[in-house]
């Protein structure tokens, strides 16, 4: 690993200076993606500026209609959180599967999102939810916040502070883990406000999380049985040393029918 | 940091395991740095470095966090717990509660154990299912940890710790705990790099970025001038002696000669600060790089005409391996049925914690050289080869090797040259995204044809297998030559003739062990079995007790087993395990909605115990010094498979002494050997070694054969009813210290192989038979492997207990065979590969141990069970027939692979 400094933040404010000043700087969430991508040398930051110490960042509140979750709030918070629970409980049971629980106590919805990792599972959860992404300097739609794989419409000094969930109607996440690994092959969440249901698929496409609109225009009632008859192509999937494209085609219709399943409190 | 923090105090005041301490953060990245390097708590293990294995797990303010991925700072005001924690009396009961399930090799220790005592603090009584949540994201090599789940259980239901047999009972055959099982439980095994001094300097490889490539040194003392903290640059030109890490004819050079033959292949090396290190790039160094076309599927370059990897060689079949016995074609004729097929399998490597260690000048002129390292005689002697010394002059102290992995064998080069070169105490810290994919069995394509008569006996067996063995052959077994002589099974067949060749390609080289060749072999007969016995229409399992090779029967090579043959024994030990597994499948299957669907396979196996017609003594010695001290002293390693605690049981019953007495210790003095000893010789030696220093007692005592032996201190005591004589140890006579010395030689009776394979390459064998059950989802196909029985003729379980622990862990990691572990090629990072089956993933085995005396085994024993990995992937592969009618073709068979057979056969 590359040396580096370390700097703990006391403020969004403090954070956000230091981004700008130090060349080469990084903001330091969980640490579960950054230090593993230093180790590898694929990221080299001279500087660390740690987000652990800015207490505005951490927390979750129903504001309204939404369930609004700080950015350095750990995975296992958010699977715990009696209002996630009350409010979206199926949001708290995605949280509840992802990683191992060193994992769970340390990684963050903030790093999770900012990171933009093919195989992280909040991203589809903020694409089916229509999230608002909450930055120091402004309010992204999840729709344009995911650019492409790591990449996302932050901007350079932009901090995420918070995640902003609209509360759905009804929402199901169904996710296929590597057997060995326990990464998401592919990940699908579905939810449904209104009349409107939005479909996101994760690990599987080549260009990060996307929604799949096929399948939402397919729900004409929302149920499984509208999904049947779709098929994804395999193009623009993923395909790797864990399994390849048709296939991960394969499982986002099923987990895709899994979801509205599980939305609708049924099992398949 | 290379540079002080602006910003920050380094210096970081913490809690650490309930004391109040100050420490320099100012050098340490994460907190496993922070921990292991500046509080020197080497407890805490450092392994994929990715937040995947858990070895680093820690509690910060009583909730888990990896310590490889928390920067150190973070520690400051904060409680830090730690393996080293000792006065939590939770941690203490779940410390002896492991100690007694079975303890592996120290490595998952502690991630098992902090990981348990967070969820019991948070869940006294935890459900199985959540106890199997916690601790899933650990991973266990070497399979100790699969009685995890059990250990937490008994701890919280607060039941009675496991009594061992009371002291006094003869030790073989008793299931006492493991002689380092608390030690791995405190953190205190030493592994890779641990117990490094602090005033190392650094070694990196320079790597080959490319499959192949020419490289050429640019002006390498310039480039050194303007990197501070670099010591040195080490090229072929400071080798004083021979550049090789392996002797003719594979001759692996340390550093490549002419042209780099695989991504990862080593042409210098650069010695020097940590820091100074830890800034260069992974490509920094003094050397060009041009890249060739490289040469990596070993079907093409085993072509005639094609370029010669090893410029020596006119093509790159680097070995044949020949078995012919009968006439295969008249035997194929003989038969009603004939089944064929081609296997493809794929490379899997060891766990990366392997390619780590330090070396230092001891005060006596040797220098020593701490690594896993696997045949450390051999390493030993190519070292002082090397540096053009003595073998004396050199030291290697193997560090306990994780879950059976074993370093490269240019590390050790490494470190020995540049501590030689420097003068200094120098240490190697290879990250596994920076390690070679020191693979463990690299891909083969095996075709194989086998007929049997109309009366389901097996007539005729032909096999062909391509081994593609990356750019050097392996020192030691090779795979092509294994699989040939095991490829037939362990199945009595007039006619089979067995083809093998080991390919040099531009991929990384194939580490020794691993039972290759034997795996690959065993998954295209066995699955080739199934589908015959199929096609005659007889019941699998019956089709294989038919068939069972037992006492009397000839092998394929020509050798008659006069005794220990117990197959036939473990077939029928698993009769009833099959009637009921392929009743309730039917069952299952015929009740159940068709999303999935069950299926059982059965596959035996044999493996010839100890290296291929391994000649010339083994040997074991055992002394007792005027201090009283009893040490054994051998070339054996335990890594985690307690080869260590059997032969300590072995030797007190010879010996007539309890096992406590014992130390073990490696043998500076053993010959070189290309792989260490199988524990049926090892045992045979050590008892021969008791029995040498029994005699020489009784000698002295002037007592009789059956007077019982007891040292209390300095005092050594015999007593033969009321005769009782005392021997003051510290007023003897000795040499260097000794007293009494038992020397235990052994030589098993194997012979050289004729040109058609024909002869005794083992003096025994291991035999096995298993039984998989799995489920198969239909729609996704996925395969959950339900339960495996396995019987194992061992001949003899010194430790039934640890017996049983080997052939779970083996049976585990088979699974691993099968359905997962698949190594990008060329990719260098050798943790990617590692993909085996957690804590949670390990299937429910039932063990069925068979005692079918070996004469030649000390006690009868000829094996602890770890062959039983060759028949789990086959008997899964079967099972998942059975359930869908997919033959796997090539392996692992992933649930991609799967689907689309399946989808195919229903197109």
């Amino acid at each position: 690993m590359y040396a580096f400094d370390y700097i703990k933040a006391t403020s969004l404010d403090q954070a956000a200076k230091l981004l700008s000043e130090k060349e080469e700087a990084k903001l330091l969430a969980g640490g579960h993606t950054l230090l593993p991508t230093m180790k590898q040398r694929l990221a080299a930051p001279g500087v660390l500026v740690d987000l652990s110490g800015v207490s505005d960042l951490r927390g979750i509140a129903r504001e309204g209609d939404a369930v609004v979750i700080g950015a350095m709030t750990p995975h296992g918070e958010v699977a715990t959180s009696a209002v996630v629970r009350a409010a979206i409980p199926s949001l708290a049971e995605l949280a509840s599967v992802i990683g191992d629980p060193a994992v769970r106590h340390r990684g963050t919805i903030g790093g999770s999102v900012a990171n933009n990792d093919p195989a992280a599972d909040y991203p589809a959860a903020c694409l089916a939810l229509g999230a608002t992404i909450v930055t120091n300097k402004r309010s992204v739609a999840a729709d344009d916040f995911f650019t492409g794989l790591f990449e996302t419409a932050l901007e350079d000094g932009e901090i995420v502070a918070k995640v902003s969930f609209p509360i759905p109607d009804k929402m199901g996440y169904a996710k296929f883990r590597n057997p060995a690994s326990r990464y998401a092959l592919v990940g699908v969440c579905v939810a449904q406000k209104g009349s409107t249901a939005r479909v996101a698929v994760t690990g599987a496409g080549s260009n990060g999380v996307f929604r799949w609109k096929e399948a939402e225009a397919a729900f004409a009632t929302f149920d499984p049985a509208s999904l049947e008859k779709l098929t994804m192509s395999p193009a623009g999937i993923n395909g790797d040393i864990h399994a390849d494209a048709e296939y991960r085609a394969h499982l986002i219709g099923v987990m895709a029918r899994r979801a509205t399943a599980k939305a609708l409190g049924k099992r398949l | 940091m290379s540079e002080p923090a602006p910003a920050a105090d380094a210096k970081i005041r913490m809690r650490l395991n309930g004391r109040e301490i100050a420490a320099d953060g100012s050098r340490a990245a994460t907190l496993a740095d922070l921990l292991r390097e500046t509080c020197g708590l080497t407890g805490t293990k450092i392994g994929c470095e990715t937040g995947d294995c858990g070895a680093c797990v820690i509690l910060v303010d009583g909730r888990q966090a990896l310590a490889c991925l928390t920067p150190a700072l973070r520690a400051d005001g904060r409680e830090i717990t730690t393996i080293e924690q000792r006065d939590d009396p939770l941690l203490e009961r779940l410390r002896r509660a492991f100690a007694d399930h079975g303890a592996g090799c120290g490595f998952c220790a502690p991630g098992l154990l902090i990981s348990s005592l967070d969820l019991l603090r948070r869940a006294p009584k935890p459900s199985r299912r959540r106890i199997a949540e916690a601790l899933g994201g650990i991973r266990c090599g070497c399979g100790g940890a699969l009685k995890a789940i059990d250990a937490v259980e008994a701890v919280a239901n607060g039941g009675a710790e496991k009594q061992s047999a009371p002291a006094g009972a003869l030790n073989v055959g008793r299931s006492m705990q493991r002689i380092d099982a608390q030690r791995a439980m405190e953190g205190a095994t030493a592994l890779g790099d641990d117990g490094a001094p602090h005033d190392c300097l650094f070694v990196r490889a320079i790597r080959c970025p490319f499959p192949r490539a020419a490289f050429a040194a640019q002006d390498i003392e310039a480039w050194r001038a303007t990197h501070p903290g670099v010591a040195a640059v080490i090229t072929a030109a400071d080798i004083a002696g021979v550049n090789l890490l392996a002797g003719e004819p594979h001759a692996r050079p340390l550093f490549a000669q002419g042209e780099a033959r695989f991504r990862g292949d080593i042409v210098a090396a650069i010695v020097g600060e940590r820091d100074a290190l830890a800034r260069l790039s992974p490509d920094d160094g003094p050397f060009d790089w041009t890249p060739l076309p490289p040469l990596t599927d070993a079907a093409r370059a085993a072509d005639d005409g094609v370029r010669a990897i090893d410029p020596r060689r006119s093509g790159n079949v680097a070995m044949r391996a020949h078995l012919r016995r009968g006439h295969v074609a008249a035997g194929h004729a003989q038969g009603s049925l004939t089944v064929e097929g081609e296997f493809e399998t794929s490379a899997a490597a060891f766990a990366a914690v392997s390619e780590k260690g330090w070396a230092e000048w001891g005060g006596d002129g040797v220098l020593s050289v701490h690594v896993g390292a696997r045949a450390y005689a051999a390493c030993r002697d190519r070292i002082a080869a090397m540096l053009a010394v003595p073998a004396h002059a050199v030291r290697i102290v193997p560090t306990q090797r994780a879950g059976g992995g074993a370093c490269d064998p240019a590390t050790p080069a490494l470190l020995a040259l540049a501590c030689a070169v420097t003068k200094r105490p120098v240490r190697l810290c290879c990250a596994p995204s920076e390690s070679v994919a020191a693979a463990m069995r690299r891909p083969a394509r095996i075709n194989a044809r086998v007929s049997a008569a109309a009366d389901g006996r097996l007539v005729a067996f032909e096999m062909r297998g391509d081994f593609n063995a990356g750019a050097y052959l392996p020192d030691g077994a090779d795979p092509a030559g294994l699989a040939a002589l095991h490829a037939a099974g362990p199945y009595a067949i007039a006619h089979v003739r067995c083809r093998t060749r080991a390919i040099l390609t531009n991929e990384p080289p194939a580490a020794a062990g691993g039972a290759a060749g034997r795996i690959e072999a065993a998954i295209a007969a066995e699955t080739l079995l199934d589908e015959l016995a199929e096609r005659i229409g007889m019941d699998r399992w019956a089709f294989r007790r038919l068939n069972a090779i037992g006492h009397g029967d000839m092998t394929p090579t020509g050798q008659t087993l006069a005794a220990s043959a117990g197959l036939p024994q473990c077939l029928d030990a698993l009769k009833l395990d099959w009637e009921q597994a392929m009743w309730e499948a039917q069952m299952q299957n015929a009740t159940h909605a068709e999303r999935y669907r069950r299926g059982v396979g059965v596959a035996c196996l044999w493996s010839g115990c100890g290296a291929l017609s391994e000649s010339g003594e083994r040997r074991a010695r055992l002394t007792l010094d005027r201090d009283g001290r009893l040490v054994f002293r051998s070339d054996v390693q335990d890594f985690g498979d307690g080869a260590l605690t059997a032969l300590v049981q072995i030797m007190a019953d010879e010996l007539g002494m309890p096992t406590s007495a014992f130390e073990c210790e490696t043998d500076d003095d053993t010959p070189a050997r290309d792989a260490p000893p199988h524990f049926f010789v090892a045992g045979r030696a050590a008892m021969l070694a008791a029995r040498d220093m029994r005699r020489k007692i009784l000698r002295l005592a002037n007592m009789g054969s059956r007077a019982r032996l007891s040292l209390k201190g300095r005092e050594l005591q015999a007593q033969e009813g009321e005769t009782r004589r005392s021997i003051d140890l510290g007023a003897m006579t000795h040499e260097k210290g000794v007293v009494f010395s038992g020397d235990g030689v052994f030589s098993p009776a194997v012979s050289a192989l004729d040109w058609d394979g024909q002869g005794a390459p083992f003096a025994a064998y291991s035999f096995g038979a298993q039984i998989a059950e799995v489920e198969v989802d239909m729609l996704l196909g996925r395969v959950k492997v339900l339960h495996v029985a396995a019987a194992q003729d061992v001949g003899r379980a010194v430790n039934p207990q640890l017996t049983e622990d080997r052939i779970r862990a083996a049976v585990t990691q088979g699974v691993g065979v099968a359905l997962m572990q698949e190594t990008d090629p060329g990719h260098l990072d050798a943790a990617r590969g590692r993909i085996a089956p957690g804590v949670a993933e390990a299937p429910r085995v039932t063990v069925r141990l068979i005692e079918d005396r070996e004469p030649d085994g000390a006690f009868g024993a000829k094996s602890l069970g770890g062959s039983a990995i060759i028949a789990t992937a086959p008997a899964i592969l079967n099972a998942i027939r059975h359930a869908t009618g997919v033959a796997a073709r090539k392996i692992p068979l992933r649930p991609d692979r799967l689907w689309e057979a399946m989808r195919l056969r229903g197109a």
